[in-house]
């Protein structure tokens, strides 16, 4: 069996908080084969934006990275020189982020920003450089990719810059490429395309994605595998089918519950009770006990640890819970 | 949106009359009589009465703004009271003066603010960060009188380097070449040192805030991301987007050039149109201090609107709003 | 060391507290100057042998030219220039207010020509302006809080103004006009209390403000009239005998940096607490 392309080893990153130091991420682990996506869901302040960056060492000097290792192909990124690790930014490694536009600088227009990234990859002149960029705005199927390159990115649509943040992000060609919710700020139909997109990119050049999202369904449809987040930490590890079939984890079942489905009954919400601990604020047991709804006497006295329930399974949870399907599971699978 | 510049500079006369106006009509309109202050006791009783008519004194406020500004246009300004020279002659001497003082002063203030506010910026959070902010405070609490009265107190009078006022030491004429470029270097140091810094901590404040701005942005950390150097994200992804607000301070603190120099040109002896005005209001001088207040209020309202089109032509995303 | 916004806070109360505290402390002061001053500050000595006396005993910060006592009238100008300041800080704001208030509530034309009214006073210097009033009036005290209060309001109605503006476009006022509340109703209930805090920090930096520019018009020798002490009118006299005799202008000179430098601080301590969006990131120059 090959080495895998990323392995994330008991990351911890902390930040400095109002109440004090809290560790954003801790203790998360999880591997991404060459070729392979990954979708690593959460809520909003479980974390993983913050272990997104923390890949690419992103987060300093506001957090930092305090435990654990991030591998790429078999080498530390965090024991790299800066000059090392911009050799692996956008040319091993490549990241799309939230906010399309938000991304791009809004004084320079789309093709001068790639014909920089460009530059800074790969040795070529500034026509060789115009040429690239064109056929790059072409590969991330942009309409009209002449006349959009001399755009400003205040004049394209969200859809349109997320494009040409893809564009910006694969340059360097990348084997890697790490999507923070690229689709969360777009219309659903535009997040549809970008989605397809993603595919027929992943088909053609053998890209792995290491997918963001709070979308249960988006991961779905894309991922092959995906970790569930929780206050820092995998509280569960599987193949998208078994996570959709069979879920283990309470939260995991919760998340589930809480897609609104077609067939049922309008106006009930089954939302999951209580909301995410502060990260500077979590319990010396289990972090999700609080809004559980299958917990034991265990819970509140020990910090489950995460273990191997079946082939390519992991949970971490005290209970055993009967692997039986959910109500209201969304249609499709990679 | 080069119309929105033509519109605004299309506004530019009709501001300079307002600003006239409004100069002269809070002159006019104020209590009491001007031109008693000359009487003295063997003063003819008729010459005064004259004099008023003479210059019109008598005739509705409204009659003798047309009739000032008439002649402004034309370069008559009046002549002062005291020294019965023509303003406008006055004032000739006096503008380059102030000019010259505050163009350097102002190159030092902002090549200082900017170094300091890079650098402060990119040190953000750590102490030096905070030293600044501090001395920011202290250094905007010390108005520039007594700034320059303690520069002028160690500088000129207790270590005897640098002269400690006027323009030219009094035997300028004689000098020559070198010796007479010197000379004026050194009379030039303290008071555009005083004008120079004195605002520095608060200008240095706005472009550290900008930087800071433009660096905390999401597009600075996609930048990272992609691999580009640190030096080229600074300058072309923070710096480049810090210009426009800095272009804009900047350009919001050209009316200082001729209006901030009042008191250190009083200090240093400065034959100024600071120190013409103080000199005129000491010794209500009409003529003189209505000419100067109008004049240097003009300017001042003028360089405004060159700071608002500046400021408009910078940003791209403003050039949509038209 | 990054102070994250709690740590601001935190810092912000701090310096408040230190800050009113020693700035009351010192306003006791000046106000009960004419019981704390050891000396009479306009009683004259007899000149030559009281003249000039270094720091000392008798004199903690010497005398003057007149053989007066220069820690009296350091005291007594304190009283002078923060009544003064407070004065107009109070004055002003209320001017400046009650404009912002108009022009954010009425909008529309009267709200364009107050606020071109405001660009326009606010483009023509300060400093000017007050010398062409105060160069063909005679000097003295009220004319100064006038003169000073009537070119100082025009930031307070702009704060103002916005501040009304932001809130009058909320819901709740919406709602109450919708219930049927009088205007000036709403005004005095809802809006001028959320006015409130942006005001109160515009008032506060005011203070320090006007202590600059009343003594720099003192020094210049159109501030309060003799005798009144002022701070900027002693470190005028006391050039003339630089640098032998250095206390007579170096001590108003302090005096006023620390006052104001209490006046910022204080001012700029509150602002993080009540408005904290006004710090930091841009703002007028």
């Amino acid at each position: 069996m090959t080495r895998p392309l990323l392995e994330v080893d008991a990351l911890q990153v902390r930040f400095m908080t109002e109440l004090g130091p809290a560790h954003a991420v801790d203790g998360v682990s999880f591997q991404l084969d060459a070729g392979e996506i990954l979708g690593l869901v959460g809520e909003s302040g479980c974390g993983k934006s913050v272990t997104a960056r923390a890949i690419l060492r992103l987060v300093e000097p506001a957090g930092a990275i305090v435990g654990g290792d991030v591998r790429f192909e078999g080498r530390s990124l965090l024991g790299l020189t800066p000059a090392e690790l911009r050799a692996v930014r956008g040319k091993q490694i490549g990241m799309v982020f939230q906010d399309p536009v938000a991304s791009l600088n809004p004084v320079l227009t789309c093709g001068d920003q790639l014909r920089e990234v460009l530059k800074a990859h790969h040795t070529c002149t500034a026509a060789e450089a115009q040429e690239r960029a064109i056929q790059l705005l072409r590969r991330v199927r942009l309409p009209d990719p002449e006349r959009q390159a001399g755009s400003y990115p205040h004049q394209l649509s969200g859809g349109m810059c997320q494009r040409v943040a893809l564009a910006l992000a694969l340059a360097g060609e990348p084997r890697l490429l790490i999507a923070d919710e690229p689709t969360t700020a777009l219309d659903v139909t535009v997040q549809a395309q970008l989605c397809e997109l993603l595919l027929e990119l992943q088909a053609e050049t053998g890209l792995a994605i290491l997918l963001i999202s709070h979308d249960l369904g988006l991961v779905a449809g894309l991922a092959h595998r995906v970790a569930i987040l929780y206050a820092g930490r995998i509280v569960e590890y599987a193949p998208t089918a078994r996570i959709f079939s069979a879920p283990q984890h309470p939260y995991t079942r919760g998340l589930l519950r809480a897609l609104p489905a077609i067939d049922a009954e309008p106006g009930v919400f089954a939302a999951i009770p209580g909301t995410v601990p502060h990260p500077a604020a979590l319990p010396a047991y289990c972090r999700f006990h609080a809004r559980c709804a299958e917990r034991i006497a265990r819970c509140e006295h020990e910090d489950p640890v995460r273990r191997a329930i079946g082939p390519e399974h992991d949970v971490a949870c005290h209970v055993d819970l009967d692997p039986a399907p959910v109500a209201g599971r969304p249609g499709g699978g990679p | 949106m080069s119309h929105v510049i033509v519109r605004r500079l299309a506004m530019a006369p009709l501001l300079v009359v307002t600003v006239a106006a409004a100069v002269f009509f809070t002159a006019r309109l104020l209590p009491g009589d001007p031109l008693e202050r000359l009487v003295t006791e063997d003063t003819d009783p008729d010459f005064v009465p004259r004099l008023r008519r003479q210059m019109g004194l008598d005739r509705p406020a409204a009659v003798q703004f047309g009739m000032w500004l008439r002649g402004a246009v034309q370069g008559d300004w009046g002549e002062s009271w005291i020294s019965r020279r023509p303003v406008a002659a006055l004032v000739a001497e006096a503008l380059p003066n102030t000019l010259r003082l505050t163009v350097l002063a102002f190159a030092m203030r902002w090549t200082l603010a900017v170094i300091i506010g890079i650098a402060a910026a990119l040190r953000h959070g750590r102490r030096s960060d905070w030293g600044l902010r501090t001395a920011t405070l202290v250094v905007d609490a010390l108005p520039a009188f007594v700034l320059g009265v303690l520069l002028q107190l160690v500088f000129a009078y207790g270590l005897q380097w640098l002269p400690a006022d006027g323009m030219h030491a009094l035997d300028a004429a004689g000098l020559d070449g070198f010796a007479r470029w010197r000379d004026t270097l050194a009379h030039l140091c303290l008071p555009v040192l005083v004008l120079g810094i004195h605002h520095v901590a608060t200008s240095a404040r706005f472009v550290r805030a900008a930087v800071l701005e433009a660096s905390t942005r999401e597009h600075v950390l996609a930048a990272r991301a992609r691999g580009l150097s640190d030096r080229r994200v600074l300058l072309r992804h923070v710096l480049r987007n810090a210009m426009g607000p800095l272009v804009t301070l900047f350009a919001l603190s050209l009316p200082g050039l001729v209006g901030g120099s009042l008191i250190v040109e009083t200090l240093f002896s400065w034959p100024g149109m600071g120190r013409l005005t103080v000199g005129a209001a000491q010794a209500h001088d009409q003529p003189v201090l209505l000419a100067a207040v109008a004049l240097v209020a003009t300017l001042v309202v003028l360089s405004n609107l060159v700071a608002d089109v500046v400021a408009a032509a910078v940003d791209p995303r403003q050039r949509r709003e038209v | 060391m990054t102070l994250g916004p709690a740590g601001v806070r935190r810092h912000a109360r701090w310096t408040l507290r230190t800050g009113a505290a020693l700035l009351a402390v010192w306003s006791v002061v000046a106000l009960l100057a004419p019981v704390l001053a050891p000396y009479d500050p306009t009683a004259l000595g007899t000149l030559g042998a009281d003249s000039y006396r270094a720091p000392g005993r008798t004199h903690p910060l010497g005398t003057d030219e007149f053989g007066r006592d220069v820690w009296s009238r350091v005291i007594w100008g304190a009283r002078v220039s923060l009544l003064i300041g407070a004065g107009v800080a109070l004055l002003a704001s209320t001017l400046g207010a009650a404009v912002g208030l108009v022009a954010g509530a009425r909008g529309g034309k009267v709200d364009g020509i107050l606020m071109r009214a405001v660009d326009l006073m606010l483009a023509i210097p300060r400093a000017y302006l007050v010398l062409l009033v105060v160069g063909i009036l005679r000097p003295s005290l009220p004319l100064l809080v006038i003169v000073l209060s009537a070119t100082g309001w025009m930031q307070t109605a702009r704060v103002v103004r916005a501040a009304v503006r932001e809130i009058a476009a909320g819901p709740y006022v919406e709602a109450a006009h919708a219930l049927g509340l009088p205007p000036w109703r709403i005004l005095w209930r809802h809006i001028l209390p959320n006015a409130a805090a942006p005001l109160v920090v515009s008032a506060t930096a005011m203070v320090g403000q006007t202590i600059l520019v009343e003594n720099a018009l003192a020094f210049l020798g159109m501030g309060v009239p003799v005798p009144t002490p002022s701070w900027g009118a002693m470190v005028e006299e006391g050039r003339k005998v630089f640098p032998g005799v250095w206390w007579v202008s170096v001590a108003p000179g302090v005096a006023i940096a620390c006052t104001v430098l209490l006046c910022n601080l204080t001012g700029d301590a509150l602002r993080d607490l009540l408005d904290p969006r006004a710090g930091e990131s841009g703002g007028g120059a």
